[in-house]
C-alpha cells in the first residue's frame, strides 16, 4: 500500500519535479563556488545516491513539494489576510462651503458641480444630480465622509441673487440651511508604479442581480466546487484540443482571482498548475463570500488614461456615477459583459460590440429565470448610458499636486501614500485654479508672441488666502497641465524690487527715525566693493529725484533712495526683517542685495508677502488641511500656524504705501482697471536686463504672486509692470475678492494727504492720497484741496 | 489532491507564521478638556448665521473633548468671516486648552489685531498671551502682557 501511494504522489507532481532538479543545480553551483573540485563532488553524490534507497528520494521529493505548497499557502494567506490591495491616496480639493451671503455666481456653482461629475437632469432625485430653475439650483448631494464629519445625501435648493447665494433650503425638512459643505472635487491620486485604482465594496452591498449575473457568465458552479471545476476543465480541454488552440477557458472565479492576484497573464502549464493549487488553498481557507468579495474588488474593468479601473465598486462609479447598490439591470449586464475583456469591449472602441455582449448577458439571465422576458426586453432597449463627464482621478493640476506630495513626504512614507488609501484634503480652490490656468496659458502666449520669444517665455503663479495662508492655486508652467519643472517651487530667481518693502519696513521699525513723509535722498551713489570694483546703481529711467518722501521712494521704486536708506539702517536689521517675514533662506549682506540680487522661488516670495498681507503674522503656507484613513477617521490635521513676528502698525504703514503703488506708483494700471472700491497693495519687480518680471500683490482676501522669465535666463523685454502685473490684473478680475480695509489704531492713523505739499487734507479732495502714518508724526493740516 | 491538502495542513500547523502589515502611525493626541472658550466673550452679534452655527458646533465638539473637530469648525468660521476677531479669540482659547501655547498666543494676537477697539476682547486676548508666555517660560514677556492688561483696565 505505501509504495502505491508514493507512486501516485510522484506522478501527480510531475511539474514540481522540474523545479527540484533546478534546485539541485543551484546547490551544485553553490558548492562549486565554495571551492570543492567538481569531479570529487559528483563522485560523492553518486556514492551517496547509491547508498540511499529510492524510497528516501521519494520522501524528500514529497517534502519539497509540501514545502512548496506551504510557500504558496503563505502567499495566498498573506494577500487575503493582510491588506489585499494597494489603494492609492486620493487627493481632494477644498470642499465648497455654501452659506447665504456667499459671493458665488450660479455659473461658478455649476462649474463646481461639473467638476464633481453632477449631471443636469429634469428630476434631480439621485445623488449627484441637479436641475437649474432660473436663479435657483436644485441639487441632490452625495453622502461624503469628511475628516471631521459624515454628511448624508440631501436635496438642496440654492437661490442666487446678485451673483451671491441668497438662500439655501433643505427640501427634506423644508428648513433653511445656515452652512453646508459640498463634497470636494478629486484632484488626483498618489499612485504606485502600477496605477490601479479601486473603490472597495462589501459582499453585502453587492446587489443579488449582479452576483447572479457574474456567476451565470463566469462560473455557474461557484457554490459547488472547491476551487476547480473539473467538468469545466475537461470540457474546455476537449474544445481546445479539437480546435488546436485555446478557445475556451474552464477557469472558476477562484482561479480567475488567483490569477489576478498572484500570477502573470502568461499561458503556461506551470502557471496553470500553480493557479490550481492556489485556488484549492484559497477555497480551503476562506468561505465563498470572502472569495466572491475579493473577486468583485479585484477584477479589471477598464482604463481611465493612466489609471486602471479595478472592481465593480469603482467601475459603477466610473461608468455610471452610481453606487454599486443603485445599478440598474442594463448597467449590471454591461459591467458583467466587460469582464471578458475590458479593452476589447471598451465602449470607446466599439459601442456596438459591447451592446451585443451586454444583451447576451441579459439573455442568459432570462434563460436561467433570473429576470423576466419583459425586463430583459426593456433593458436591451436601453443605451449603455455611460456618463460623459467622468470624475477623474488623474490630476490636471500637476504643480499643486507636487506641492501636496512634498508637504506629505514630511509625514508619510512614499509606500504608505500609494497603498493605504489615505484621503488627503487639500486647500486647492478648483474654481480659482482653473480660471488662472486659462489666464496664465493665454496671457503668457500673448506676451511671448509680443516679445518674440519663440515660446520660451515661462510663468509661475501662486494664489493664497491672506486670512489663513492656504494655497488656493498654484501653477508652475506656462502650459499648466505639463508636469515637468515646477517653477512655482523650484525656479530660484533674483527678486529685484520685490525686496524693497522689507527695507522700508526695517527702516520704520528702527526707532522713530522714519515715517512715510520723512524725506530721503534719491541721488547717485558709488560703492566700492572689497575687490576694488565700484558699484553704481541707477534708477529705472536713469533719473535722480533729489529729496523725496519715504513713501514716494517706495511707491515709485526708486533705486538710489532705497540703496541710501538701506545702507543707513544696515544689512543686519534688513536681514532680520526678511527673516521675520517668513523667509528661511539666508539673505546675503552686500549692497546689491538692496536692489534684490537675492534669489527666491515664487513660493518663497509668496511666503514673504504673506506676512504683509496678513498684517504682520508669519503663517507658513500650507496646502493640506487634513489626512484621513480609508474609513474616514482623521489621522492628521494641519491647523493654521499663527505667530506675530512683525509690528502690526508698521506693517499697516507699509501696506498703505504699497496701496499707493497700485494707485499712483509703478503698478498704477491697477487703478485704471478696477473700480475705486478695489483696494489692493503690491509691488513690481524687475531684474537686470529685464530677465525676470515679477508682481506680488494682495487684496484683503487674496495674495497672488506672478513670475515671468525664461528657463535659460534670457532677457524677456518685460518689466514687472508690463509683464507679471498684467497677468496679476487678469487673475484678480476673475477672483471674487474683498478689499483691504485700512483703519486707524491707537498708534497709527489712516489719513488723506496732499501729494504735492505732503500736508493733511480732507479725504473728499480729489487729489488726496491715503497713507497710514504714526500718530506722533502726523503732518500739519491744510484747509483747501489745492 | 485532497491528501496533499491534508499533509500540507499538518505541516502548516507546525509552521506558525503570521503576516505582518505596516501600519500608519497617527499623531493625534487629544487632551481631555471641557468647553471654556465661549464663556466670557459672547459671539459677535454681527456674525452671520453660518458663523454662529459653526461656533455652536465647535462648542459642542469641545465639550465632548473633540478638540480637533472644534478647531476644524472654527477654521471654517474664519474662512467665512476672516475679520471676526471673536472667532480668532475662541481659537486661541481652544489652543490654550490643548496646552499649545505658541498657537494660543499667536491667535490671541491675531484677534487683537482685528478687535477694532473692543476692549474686553483685547484684554482677554492679553490674558491668554500672558498665560501662554508664562507657560512657555517667558516670565518677562508674561509680565509685559500683564502690564498691558493693567494699562487697558485703567
Amino acid at each position: 500500500m505505501p509504495p502505491r501511494s508514493t507512486r501516485k504522489t510522484k506522478t501527480s507532481k510531475q511539474v514540481p519535479k522540474k523545479k527540484i532538479t533546478k534546485k539541485k543545480a543551484v546547490v551544485k553551483k553553490k558548492k562549486s563556488l565554495k571551492g570543492s573540485p567538481q569531479q570529487n563532488k559528483s563522485t560523492s553524490i553518486s556514492q551517496f545516491l547509491d547508498k540511499i534507497s529510492w524510497r528516501y528520494v521519494v520522501v524528500v521529493l514529497f517534502l519539497i513539494v509540501c514545502g512548496y505548497i506551504v510557500y504558496l499557502d503563505l502567499t495566498v494567506r498573506n494577500q487575503f489576510d493582510g491588506k489585499r490591495w494597494a489603494l492609492p491616496a486620493k487627493v481632494f480639493a477644498r470642499p465648497l462651503e455654501l452659506y447665504s451671503g456667499l459671493k458665488l455666481s450660479e455659473n461658478e456653482l455649476l462649474s463646481e458641480l461639473e467638476m464633481l461629475g453632477f449631471r443636469n437632469v429634469a428630476e434631480p432625485k439621485r445623488p449627484g444630480s441637479y436641475f437649474v430653475d432660473g436663479s435657483e439650483i436644485v441639487l441632490t448631494t452625495r453622502p461624503f465622509q469628511f475628516w471631521d464629519e459624515k454628511t448624508e445625501s440631501s436635496v438642496i435648493n440654492i437661490k442666487f441673487e446678485n451673483n451671491s447665494v441668497s438662500k439655501i433650503v433643505n427640501f427634506s425638512d423644508d428648513r433653511n440651511v445656515d452652512v453646508m459643505r459640498l463634497e470636494p472635487v478629486i484632484i488626483g491620486g498618489i499612485y504606485p508604479s502600477l496605477k490601479e485604482d479601486r473603490l472597495l465594496v462589501k459582499f453585502g452591498d453587492v446587489p443579488d442581480l449582479l452576483k447572479s449575473a457574474i456567476m451565470l457568465v463566469e462560473d455557474r458552479e461557484f457554490y459547488n466546487h472547491h476551487g476547480l471545476y473539473y467538468k469545466g476543465i475537461a470540457r474546455a480541454l476537449w474544445a481546445n484540443l479539437r480546435a488546436g488552440k485555446t478557445v475556451q477557458g474552464g477557469s472558476t472565479l477562484t482561479q480567475q482571482l488567483v490569477k489576478n492576484f498572484f500570477l502573470t497573464n502568461k499561458r503556461s502549464l506551470w502557471r496553470k498548475a500553480n493557479e490550481a493549487i492556489m485556488a484549492l488553498l484559497v477555497e480551503w481557507h476562506y468561505d465563498k463570500e470572502e472569495i466572491f468579495e475579493a473577486y468583485i474588488n479585484e477584477i479589471y474593468l477598464g482604463q481611465d488614461k493612466a489609471r486602471a479601473i479595478h472592481g465593480f465598486g469603482l467601475a459603477s462609479r466610473y461608468y455610471f456615477d452610481r453606487d454599486i447598490g443603485n445599478l440598474e439591470l442594463h448597467q449590471i449586464a454591461m459591467l458583467v459583459a466587460l469582464v471578458k475583456g475590458p479593452s476589447y469591449y471598451n465602449p470607446q472602441r466599439s459601442v456596438k460590440r459591447l451592446v451585443t455582449r451586454r444583451n447576451l448577458v441579459i439573455d442568459l439571465l432570462v434563460t436561467h429565470g433570473v429576470i423576466s422576458a419583459a425586463e430583459a426586453k426593456a433593458a436591451k432597449h436601453k443605451s449603455l448610458g455611460i456618463i460623459s463627464s467622468k470624475p477623474s482621478s488623474v490630476s490636471s493640476h500637476p504643480a499643486f499636486l507636487d506641492l501636496v506630495k512634498r508637504q506629505l513626504k514630511t509625514f508619510y512614507r512614499e509606500k504608505d501614500l500609494s497603498s493605504e488609501g489615505l484621503q488627503i484634503f487639500t486647500t486647492l480652490d478648483p474654481i480659482i485654479q482653473s480660471k488662472i490656468e486659462n489666464i496664465l496659458e493665454l496671457k503668457t502666449a500673448q506676451l511671448d508672441k509680443q516679445q518674440r520669444l519663440n515660446g520660451s517665455l515661462q510663468a509661475a503663479t501662486i494664489v493664497t488666502n491672506t486670512t489663513n495662508s492656504e494655497v488656493l492655486a498654484l501653477i508652475g508652467d506656462s502650459r499648466p497641465f505639463d508636469s515637468g519643472f515646477n517653477r512655482a517651487l523650484d525656479a530660484i530667481r533674483p527678486i529685484g524690487s520685490l525686496i524693497k518693502p522689507a527695507i522700508y519696513l526695517a527702516a520704520l521699525d528702527k526707532g522713530n527715525e522714519y515715517n512715510p513723509l520723512s524725506l530721503i535722498e534719491d541721488k547717485d551713489i558709488h560703492i566700492k566693493g572689497p575687490n576694488g570694483d565700484v558699484w553704481s546703481p541707477q534708477n529705472y529711467g536713469k533719473r535722480q529725484h533729489g529729496m523725496i518722501p519715504f513713501y514716494t521712494a517706495l511707491s515709485h521704486s526708486y533705486n538710489l533712495a532705497t540703496v541710501r536708506l538701506g545702507l543707513n539702517i544696515g544689512f543686519e536689521s534688513i536681514q532680520e526683517t526678511i527673516q521675520n517675514m517668513g523667509v528661511q533662506r539666508k539673505i546675503p549682506a552686500y549692497p546689491s542685495m538692496l536692489l534684490g540680487s537675492v534669489n527666491m522661488s515664487p513660493y518663497e516670495v509668496t511666503q514673504m508677502y504673506h506676512s504683509l498681507a496678513s498684517g504682520g503674522f508669519d503663517m507658513p503656507l500650507y496646502a493640506i488641511r487634513a489626512v484621513a484613513a480609508l474609513d474616514g477617521t482623521s489621522l492628521k490635521r494641519f491647523p493654521l500656524k499663527v505667530k506675530q513676528t512683525l509690528n502690526t502698525d508698521t506693517v499697516t504703514i507699509i501696506n498703505s504705501i504699497l496701496n499707493n503703488v497700485t494707485r499712483n506708483g509703478t503698478a498704477r494700471s491697477i487703478a485704471n482697471q478696477f473700480p475705486d472700491n478695489f483696494i489692493a497693495a503690491g509691488k513690481t519687480g524687475t531684474t537686470d536686463e529685464l530677465r525676470d518680471s515679477w508682481f506680488a500683490g494682495f487684496t484683503g482676501q487674496h495674495l497672488a504672486v506672478t513670475w515671468l522669465g525664461t528657463d535659460d535666463n534670457k532677457p524677456t523685454g518685460l518689466t514687472g509692470a508690463s509683464g507679471a502685473l498684467k497677468i496679476w490684473i487678469d487673475i484678480m478680475k476673475q477672483i471674487r475678492t474683498q478689499p483691504i480695509v485700512f483703519s486707524s489704531s491707537a498708534d497709527v492713523e489712516y489719513i488723506a494727504i496732499d501729494p504735492v505739499t505732503n500736508k493733511r487734507i480732507d479725504a473728499s479732495c480729489s487729489n488726496a492720497i491715503f497713507l497710514a502714518i504714526q500718530s506722533d508724526a502726523l503732518p500739519a493740516e491744510q484747509y483747501n484741496c489745492e | 489532491m485532497i491528501s496533499i491538502l491534508k499533509v500540507t495542513s499538518i505541516i502548516l500547523l507546525t509552521v506558525g507564521l503570521s503576516a505582518c502589515g505596516s501600519y500608519l502611525k497617527t499623531t493625534d493626541d487629544e487632551a481631555e478638556t471641557k468647553d471654556g472658550f465661549s464663556q466670557q466673550i459672547q459671539p459677535d452679534s454681527s456674525s452671520s448665521p453660518a458663523v454662529l452655527v459653526l461656533i455652536k458646533q465647535a462648542r459642542g465638539n469641545a465639550i465632548n473633548g473633540e478638540m480637533d473637530k472644534a478647531i476644524s469648525d472654527l477654521e471654517r468660521a474664519i474662512r467665512i468671516e476672516p475679520a471676526n476677531a471673536t472667532v480668532w479669540h475662541y481659537m486661541a482659547k481652544l489652543f490654550l486648552q490643548q496646552e499649545n501655547y505658541n498657537q494660543a498666543a499667536g491667535y490671541a494676537a491675531k484677534s487683537t489685531s482685528l478687535a477694532r477697539g473692543y476692549k474686553k476682547l483685547i484684554i482677554d486676548n492679553w490674558r491668554i498671551i500672558a498665560h501662554a508666555r508664562y507657560r512657555l517660560g517667558n516670565i518677562k514677556g508674561a509680565k509685559q502682557a500683564q502690564d498691558t492688561i493693567n494699562k487697558l483696565q485703567q
